[in-house]
C-alpha cells in the first residue's frame, strides 16, 4: 500500500487527511444541523482538488509523460472530476445533505485511490497514439459521471424511502428535491454514456491501429474481461436511457440501475485488474523509479 | 448614559390598546423628529408592529427625560390618556432594555417564534430612525449588534426554518418534492376552511396554476375570488388531477373513500411526474394505498400535525442556544457601554479632587496667610499630589475593568465620585 515516492506520499497523505477530516465535519453537519460547515467543506474540497492535481503533475514529472496508464491515475482523475462537479454544483445546491453526499464519494475514491497507490509507469511504445489519451480521459470521465450518478441514486433513494415512509422530517431542507435528484442521476447517467462511447470508439481506433504491436488478436480483445464488462455496461446504460425515455423505467429503477452500473463500471475499471485477468494494461514498469520507491521503503523500515 | 424601553405588545396588552398607540410610518417618522426637538442630545428608536409599539432612548442619565416621562410623551402624542395605558406598559432599562431588543430582533419573543417579519420591521424602523436622525453611537452599536446576533440565531438554529403549522408544513414537504414550486399545478378538492388556508399558503409560495374544485361550484368560486385563483365544476375532477402536481383533499367523504387506489393508478397513468396528495379530510377521502403507488405521496393530516409537533419541540430545543447566543450578544454591548460610561465620571472625579484641593487651599490662605509668596508653589505641590491621587484611582478603575466587569469599575468610580460631591457639599456648608 502507498508504493509512492516520498514528496507523492507526502502529497496523498495530505489528501487522506483532508477527506477525512471533511468526511467528519460532514457527519457534523448533518449530526448537528451546522450549516456553516457546508463552506468549510466546499473550501477543503478545492484544496483536495488541488492536491489531487498537484499530484499528477507530480506523476508526469516523474514519467516525462501524460500520466493516464495507471489505475492510481485514473482514480486521482476520477477523484479531481468529481470534486470539481462538487464544486461546481455547490453554488447551485446548498442543501446540506448535498454537500454531505459528495464529501463522502471523495472520501471513497481516496480510500480505493491507496488501495491502488503504485510507482508511475510509461506507456508501451506500440501503445503510445493520440487515440490513448482520448480513450483514457473519456473512460475516466464515464467513471466520474457514474460515480456521480451513482451519488445522486443513493440520495434520491434515501429521500423517497423517507418521504415515502412519512419519516421526512429530517429531510426538510436540507435535501435537494426529489425531481432535482432525479434529474442529476439522469444528467449523470447521460454524460457517462456519451463518454463511454467515446471511450469505446477510441479503444476501437486504437486496436484497428495498433492491435498487431500490442500482441493482441481479436479474439483477445472480445474476451477480455474489461473490455467486456464495459460492453454490458454500455448496453446497459443505453437501454436504461431509452427505457426511462420510453417512461418504462421510473425514477426508483433508473436509481437502483445506476447503482448497478456503477459498480460494473468500477468493477470493470479496478476490479478487472485484481480479481480477473485482463490483457488491457499498456503500462511498463519504470524501472528506475520502481527501484527509487523500493529504496525509500526499504530506508523506511530501516529506520524503524 | 441610560438606555430606557418602554412599550406595550401582545403580551401585555389587548388589541383596542395597541392600535391607539400604533403609528404608520408618516407618524413614526415625526414622532422621531419631535423627540429629537424635545430631547436635544439623547437618541430615539421607535418600533410600531400590528404586536408591539416600543420607544427605545439613550438619555444623559441626570439630564435626559426619565422613563415615566417618556411614556407620558407618547401617550400624548398619539393622544391617548396616560392613566388607560399605563396599567399595560412594560419599562426596562439598561441590560433589560438592551435584552429585550435582542430577543425582539431576533423574534424569540414574537407570536410566532422564528418569524423572519419582525426581524424586517425593527431594520426598517432603525432606517427610519437613522434617517430621522435620531440615533447615535450607542443605538447604532446596539442594533448592529442585535442584527448580528439574530444572523447567528438563524444560522446555528433552526428556529426561523421550522414550520410550526399543519399547512405551512404541507407546503415545506412540497418544495421537498418539486424544484419549481411556481409551476406545479396545485388542484385544492373541496372549499373549507383548511383547504381555504392552504390556498392561502401556497398562493404566498407564488404558486401560479391553483384550482378550486368543490361540490358546490358557489364557494369554490367565492374561494377563488378571494386568492385570484382558477375554479372548476366537480365534473372535471379527474381530468384536473390527472394533470396535477399537488393535490390537497379537503372535501369530506362520509361513505367511504372518494379516491381509490385503481382510480388515482389510472389517473397516474403514462406519466412519470410526481404526484403529491395532502389528505386533510377526517374521514380521509384518498385510500391509504394510493401511498403505495409509484411517484404518489401521500400523507394525511394526522403525518403533518405529528411533523408540526415535533417541529415545536425542535424549536423549544433551540430556544436555549438562541438565549444562550442572545445573552453573550447583550454581554458584549453592555461591555462596551459601560466602559463608554467610566471615561466622562473619571473627568467628573478628577473635576471633584480638583475642586477639593481648591477649597482646602481657600481655607488655608486666610488673613494673614493671604498675602504669602509660597501659594504659587503650595498650589502648584498641591496639584501634583491631587494628580497622583487621582492617578492612582484611575489606575484601580482600569485594574477592576479588566479583571472583573466594566460595570463593577463604573459602580466603583461613582461610588469615589458621590463620596468627593459629599465631601465638596459639606465643605461648602461649612463655609457658609
Amino acid at each position: 500500500m502507498l508504493e509512492l515516492l516520498p514528496l507523492e506520499k507526502q502529497v496523498f497523505w495530505g489528501i487522506v487527511i483532508l477527506s477525512a477530516v471533511s468526511s467528519a465535519l460532514a457527519y457534523r453537519q448533518i449530526a448537528r444541523d451546522d450549516a456553516r460547515v457546508r463552506h468549510l467543506l466546499t473550501a477543503m474540497a478545492s484544496l483536495q482538488v488541488t492536491l489531487g492535481a498537484v499530484l499528477l503533475i507530480l506523476r508526469a514529472v516523474a514519467i516525462r509523460a501524460f500520466p493516464l496508464t495507471g489505475i492510481f491515475e485514473s482514480v486521482l482523475i476520477l477523484m479531481v472530476f468529481i470534486g470539481m462537479t462538487f464544486l461546481f454544483l455547490s453554488a447551485f445546491m446548498q442543501q446540506v445533505w448535498f454537500s454531505a453526499g459528495m464529501t463522502w464519494v471523495l472520501f471513497i475514491i481516496v480510500l480505493l485511490a491507496a488501495v491502488v497507490a503504485k510507482p508511475a509507469a510509461v506507456l508501451q511504445e506500440a501503445a503510445r497514439t493520440p487515440w490513448v489519451i482520448v480513450h483514457a480521459l473519456s473512460m475516466t470521465l464515464a467513471g466520474a459521471m457514474i460515480v456521480f450518478a451513482a451519488a445522486m441514486s443513493l440520495l434520491f433513494l434515501w429521500s423517497r424511502n423517507r418521504l415515502k415512509s412519512r419519516q421526512f422530517l429530517p429531510l426538510l431542507g436540507k435535501m435537494p428535491t426529489i425531481e432535482k435528484l432525479e434529474a442529476l442521476n439522469l444528467l449523470g447517467l447521460r454524460l457517462s454514456f456519451v463518454t463511454l462511447t467515446f471511450g469505446l470508439v477510441s479503444g476501437i481506433g486504437l486496436v484497428a491501429v495498433k492491435s498487431a504491436g500490442l500482441g493482441m488478436t481479436l479474439g483477445d480483445w472480445l474476451a477480455d474481461s474489461k473490455v467486456v464488462l464495459i460492453a454490458v455496461a454500455w448496453v446497459g446504460l443505453l437501454a436504461l436511457l431509452v427505457l426511462h425515455h420510453r417512461l418504462v423505467f421510473s425514477g426508483k429503477t433508473a436509481a437502483q440501475a445506476a447503482l448497478v452500473l456503477c459498480f460494473l463500471i468500477l468493477f470493470a475499471f479496478i476490479g478487472s485488474r485484481i480479481f480477473c485477468k485482463s490483457s488491457h494494461d499498456f503500462e511498463k514498469e519504470s524501472p528506475a523509479l520502481h527501484s527509487q520507491v523500493e529504496s525509500c521503503n526499504a530506508d523506511y523500515t530501516d529506520w524503524h | 448614559m441610560q438606555i430606557i424601553l418602554i412599550g406595550i405588545n401582545h403580551k401585555t396588552a389587548p388589541v383596542a390598546i395597541r392600535q391607539r398607540l400604533a403609528c404608520d410610518a408618516a407618524r413614526v417618522s415625526d414622532a422621531l423628529t419631535r423627540l429629537r426637538a424635545a430631547y436635544p442630545g439623547s437618541e430615539f428608536f421607535l418600533l410600531s408592529t400590528c404586536n408591539r409599539v416600543e420607544c427605545c432612548a439613550v438619555v444623559d442619565r441626570a439630564a435626559g427625560p426619565k422613563p415615566a416621562e417618556l411614556a407620558k410623551w407618547l401617550a400624548d402624542f398619539r393622544a391617548v390618556e396616560f392613566s388607560q395605558i399605563e396599567q399595560y406598559l412594560y419599562i426596562k432599562t439598561d441590560e433589560d432594555a438592551v435584552t429585550h431588543l435582542f430577543t425582539v430582533a431576533a423574534s424569540l419573543d414574537s407570536m410566532v417564534i422564528g418569524e423572519s417579519q419582525i426581524t424586517a420591521q425593527v431594520k426598517e424602523s432603525y432606517k427610519m430612525a437613522c434617517t430621522c436622525q435620531t440615533t447615535g453611537k450607542v443605538l447604532n452599536r446596539l442594533f448592529h449588534d442585535a442584527f448580528r446576533a439574530t444572523k447567528e440565531i438563524v444560522t446555528r438554529t433552526s428556529i426561523s426554518n421550522r414550520r410550526v403549522s399543519v399547512a405551512g408544513v404541507a407546503v415545506e414537504l412540497a418544495k421537498q418534492l418539486f424544484s419549481d414550486l411556481q409551476s406545479a399545478k396545485v388542484v385544492i378538492v373541496g372549499a373549507g376552511q383548511m383547504g381555504n388556508l392552504l390556498v392561502e399558503h401556497f398562493r404566498h409560495e407564488k404558486c401560479g396554476d391553483i384550482t378550486v374544485v368543490n361540490r358546490s361550484r358557489q364557494r369554490s368560486c367565492r374561494i377563488a375570488e378571494e386568492h385570484g385563483v382558477a375554479d372548476t365544476s366537480w365534473d372535471r375532477l379527474d381530468q384536473e388531477i390527472a394533470e396535477a402536481n399537488i393535490v390537497v383533499g379537503a372535501a369530506s367523504a362520509p361513505q367511504g373513500y372518494l379516491f381509490s387506489k385503481d382510480r388515482i393508478k389510472l389517473l397516474m397513468r403514462r406519466r412519470h411526474r410526481i404526484l403529491l396528495i395532502i389528505d386533510i379530510t377526517v374521514p380521509r377521502s384518498f385510500d391509504p394505498a394510493v401511498g403505495e403507488i409509484e411517484n404518489v405521496y401521500l400523507y394525511s393530516i394526522d403525518d403533518l400535525a405529528q411533523v408540526a409537533q415535533d417541529n415545536i419541540k425542535l424549536r423549544e430545543g433551540d430556544m436555549e442556544l438562541a438565549v444562550g447566543i442572545i445573552y453573550e450578544a447583550v454581554s458584549a454591548f453592555m461591555d462596551w457601554f459601560q466602559t463608554r460610561q467610566v471615561g466622562p465620571v473619571v473627568g467628573q472625579i478628577k473635576d471633584a479632587f480638583e475642586k477639593i484641593s481648591e477649597m482646602e487651599m481657600e481655607r488655608f490662605f486666610v488673613g494673614p496667610r493671604q498675602e504669602a509668596h509660597c501659594r504659587g508653589q503650595m498650589e502648584a505641590s498641591i496639584g501634583r499630589v491631587v494628580n497622583k491621587l487621582c492617578h492612582c484611582v484611575i489606575k484601580n478603575i482600569d485594574t477592576l475593568s479588566r479583571e472583573r466587569s466594566p460595570g463593577e469599575a463604573e459602580r466603583f468610580a461613582q461610588h469615589i465620585l458621590d463620596n468627593a460631591q459629599q465631601i465638596i457639599s459639606e465643605d461648602q456648608k461649612k463655609n457658609q
